[in-house]
């Protein structure tokens, strides 16, 4: 009996035009299917459709035929549905409900009436089997959130349930977190469980996928074997969904007229398959190499979270950053970062050294001078909403500042025409989708021209387009105004696409300064912070390529032609 | 820094009490408190129980102290310009009004300011060293509906989730321009309270739409729908140690309030 039949189905909201229409899909036992598409197309309902959620949790009109294990969602209860599926969704925050992780991993089990004999042996089969004995004990809140993401995995996996339904789970996780997640998965996907994921990363998820089904415009429009994704690059260009850069690449360079086979998505086995590719050198970025004056000076600064943490979360942090350039701060969650954002905003005060905004002291400065010299933006918009409708909001900062009302008013309005809020002005912020929310933030902090803006992961649960549109609006921030620009991320291709310097952290310490092109290089250095570079960057490595290619059309550009000799490498 | 009332998660000999012992501690010192001429001891040998007995040193839970601080010393204030009678200890006339500072006032505002300390300090014991299920569990055995009890210990658990949640937006308002949060104005905090409770609010709103779907979705009305008892993997039962040290609490507190009625050498 097939896990998963949906037939003809269709779902809308209330009062809203339909969401999903005519969607059809079988997921067979022991299949790996990962569902992808654009943001808002509906990946996280059609879960919330075959987990049952939908029509008894979230209500709304629910057309066509649910089948999971044969029982029609409809004529059964949640509470039955869901016995038989393991659902994890992207924040592990809102699943964790126990204080400890023994406790956790029990809950699914007690619920369902085990044995205690019973519990004790899923609850170690559980933890053995997502390598997390040594959580055992540990309080739920203080685990990392990879950590806390393994152990919701492992409370679902403890009932032993037949069907996994994965929402994004690795999204809002840093390197270290999402690469201990996928692990899990994938020792899921190999002891044969049924799992339909939606993974906004199917590069990491490539070796565990049997299919993909390319979710768009409330149908389906793609449903095909993993191996046959390349002969659908113009579909997954259309539906503005990214196939792995070095998949892509080799699709691309097919379309060209290059004779290359199908490339996997790591850089060392795609380079063993493009080593005979000529490369053709063209000139080097010259992103950061025009002179600028220094904006923030930040010497020799250290920072120890006192007791009970006691972490020493900056050691001796020397950077400079020049007016007007866009800098990306990379490494592991720990390993520095948004202590160090804090410290240059003035939120924290270092133990030792100083940070200087033109030669200013952020720790001698009010709060208000500090809003209007290191503006912060913080990673959840919805922390940052203090008004309504959206133009209230974004006055709010100027009017604080001392700024009349229609002077506010005139900022507020070119910031929100630039970043394409204006026509939404008079709706609740709360209306607007997730990169709204996430742009009417950047907006609230940039309508105050700071001479440094500050953004804590601008691009967290956005699709390829709205990352790339945020971090352009950012250069054009840096390029036009003059703004620094400094964004704490994780996504390393818009790091390399967009940022003209990039700091890496790890352990408090800065380990690599410089523009992406000569930072990615070294490969060994960045791993320690569970930093790996784009894998076209990657692949310019292995094949010499000069200057390192940041994206895939860098990649292209460089490889000319099939030729046993590469030139200039 | 812990945030305020938060469990420590460490083991030790009052983290090892069933939550009810450390709950009729908590009564009957308070209590306690009432019945003994100087609570400013009762106030340090707790803060000395939590330090040796838990393995708390002051220093984990000093926004407590210092949130406390400033009430002890209204509290103190009021009750040494309201109280009259002598000996007075500073005095000044302004015009018809006559102000004057009683020691009498001195000691009363004292002791009502540290019995106030010593009652907040007992129920800061209890929320570091009580983890918040045996809590729940406990009460369900006392007979409290399961999903009550659950959803009890449940929100003890959120409780530092929202209060950290509270400083990322206090931080989001300065950045901002307003220091609202931390102004000593009430025209200024209370203001600036309600922006923050739009965020603050509106985000506890849809957790909890995300945790009670969760919930569900591992089974929370599981044992309802199949008609099978919920299994405790971890049950919570009271010790012999738990036992004496119930009977000790309320005896003390017996003992002490039959020497307040029998003899004069406790206030009434």
């Amino acid at each position: 009996m097939d896990p998963i039949v949906l037939d003809g189905v269709g779902f809308a909201f209330p009062g809203l035009p339909p969401l999903l229409h005519d969607v059809n899909l079988t997921v067979g036992e022991g299949e790996v299917v990962a569902l992808v598409g654009p943001t808002g197309c509906g990946k996280s309902t059609l879960l919330h459709i075959c987990a049952g959620v939908i029509p008894h949790f979230i209500t709304g009109e629910l057309t066509g035929d649910v089948h999971v294990f044969g029982t029609n969602t409809r004529e059964t209860s949640l509470a039955r549905i869901a016995a038989d599926i393991g659902t994890v969704t992207q924040d592990p925050e809102n699943q964790l409900f126990n204080l400890i992780v023994a406790d956790e991993i029990a809950w699914g089990m007690e619920n369902r009436g085990f044995e205690r004999s019973e519990i004790r042996r899923g609850l170690d089969g559980a933890l053995e089997f997502f390598r997390i004995p040594h959580l055992r004990d540990r309080i739920t809140y203080d685990l990392s959130g990879g950590e806390k993401q393994r152990v919701v995995l492992s409370a679902n996996y403890a009932p032993a349930p037949k069907l996994f339904l994965l929402d994004d789970p690795t999204s809002q996780l840093d390197p270290i977190g999402a690469q201990q997640v996928l692990i899990g998965i994938q020792a899921l996907a190999e002891s044969g469980h049924t799992i339909l994921v939606v993974e906004s990363k199917l590069e990491e998820i490539w070796s565990l996928v049997d299919r993909v089904v390319l979710l768009n415009d409330g149908t389906i429009q793609l449903d095909a074997p993993r191996d046959q994704l390349d002969r659908h690059l113009d579909t997954f260009i259309e539906a503005n969904v990214p196939l792995p850069q070095l998949v892509e690449l080799g699709a691309r360079l097919r379309a060209r007229g290059d004779s290359v086979p199908v490339l996997p998505p790591d850089p060392d086995g795609a380079a063993l398959l493009l080593k005979d590719m000529r490369v053709t050198p063209v000139a080097a970025d010259t992103r950061a190499s025009s002179a600028r004056e220094t904006r923030v000076r930040v010497q020799s600064i250290s920072y120890t979270y006192p007791p009970p943490r006691r972490t020493q979360a900056l050691i001796g942090i020397d950077l400079e950053v020049p007016a007007g350039s866009v800098l990306g701060v990379v490494g592991q969650n720990g390993s520095g970062k948004t202590t160090l954002a804090r410290c240059l905003s003035g939120h924290l005060k270092p133990n030792s050294g100083s940070v200087r905004v033109d030669g200013k002291d952020v720790q001698r400065m009010s709060v208000r001078e500090r809003a209007a010299t290191v503006g912060y933006v913080f990673q959840n918009p919805d922390h940052q909403i203090f008004k309504d409708p959206v133009v209230e909001d974004v006055v709010y900062g100027p009017m604080n500042l001392g700024a009349t009302r229609a002077k506010a008013m005139e900022s507020a309005e070119r910031v929100l025409r630039a970043l394409d809020l204006w026509e939404v002005r008079s709706l609740h912020p709360f209306r607007l989708s997730k990169g709204g929310r996430q742009r009417l933030a950047i907006a609230s902090i940039a309508v105050m021209q700071p001479p440094v803006l500050i953004i804590d992961e601008p691009t967290t649960g956005q699709d390829l387009q709205e990352s790339h549109a945020i971090m352009s609006l950012l250069v054009d921030l840096a390029r036009e105004v003059g703004q620094t620009v400094i964004v704490i991320t994780h996504a390393m291709h818009l790091v390399a696409a967009h940022c003209d310097l990039m700091a890496a952290l790890c352990d408090g310490r800065l380990i690599a300064f410089g523009p992406p092109d000569q930072v990615f290089r070294d490969e060994a250095l960045l791993r320690r912070t569970y930093v790996k570079p784009p894998a076209v960057t990657a692949l310019g490595n292995r094949l010499g390529m000069e200057p390192r290619p940041l994206t895939l059309e860098d990649a292209l550009e460089r490889l000319a032609g099939p030729s046993l000799k590469v030139a200039g490498g | 820094m812990r945030p305020l009332y938060q469990f420590s998660g460490q083991d030790s000999f009052l983290h090892r009490l069933d939550p009810r012992t450390k709950l009729i501690f908590v009564l009957c010192y308070l209590l306690i408190s009432f019945l003994v001429p100087q609570p400013w001891v009762l106030f340090f040998l707790l803060i000395a129980a939590i330090w040796f007995l838990a393995g708390i040193p002051p220093t984990e839970y000093y926004p407590f102290l210092l949130l406390m601080l400033p009430i002890m010393v209204a509290i103190t204030l009021v009750h040494i310009f309201l109280i009259e009678g002598g000996p007075y200890f500073w005095t000044a006339h302004l015009g018809p009004v006559h102000i004057s500072a009683s020691s009498p006032g001195l000691q009363v505002g004292l002791d009502l300011g540290f019995r106030l300390g010593t009652m907040g300090l007992a129920f800061t014991l209890f929320a570091m060293t009580t983890e918040p299920f045996q809590w729940g569990m406990s009460m369900y055995r006392w007979g409290l509906p399961y999903k009550v009890a659950f959803m009890f210990a449940f929100a003890i658990r959120l409780y530092p989730l929202i209060q950290e949640e509270f400083l990322v937006i206090q931080r989001a308002l300065k950045a901002r321009g307003s220091n609202a949060l931390s102004s000593f104005n009430p025209f200024v905090f209370f203001p600036g309270v309600v922006t923050s409770a739009v965020p603050l609010g509106l985000g506890a709103i849809r957790r909890s739409q995300d945790i009670a779907m969760a919930m569900e979705l591992r089974g929370l009305n599981l044992p309802d729908e199949l008609g099978r008892p919920r299994v405790l993997f971890r049950d919570v039962r009271l010790r012999p140690i738990d036992i004496v040290l119930m009977c000790v609490c309320v005896g003390s507190l017996v003992a002490l309030f039959g020497v307040r009625q029998l003899t004069n050498w406790l206030p009434r």
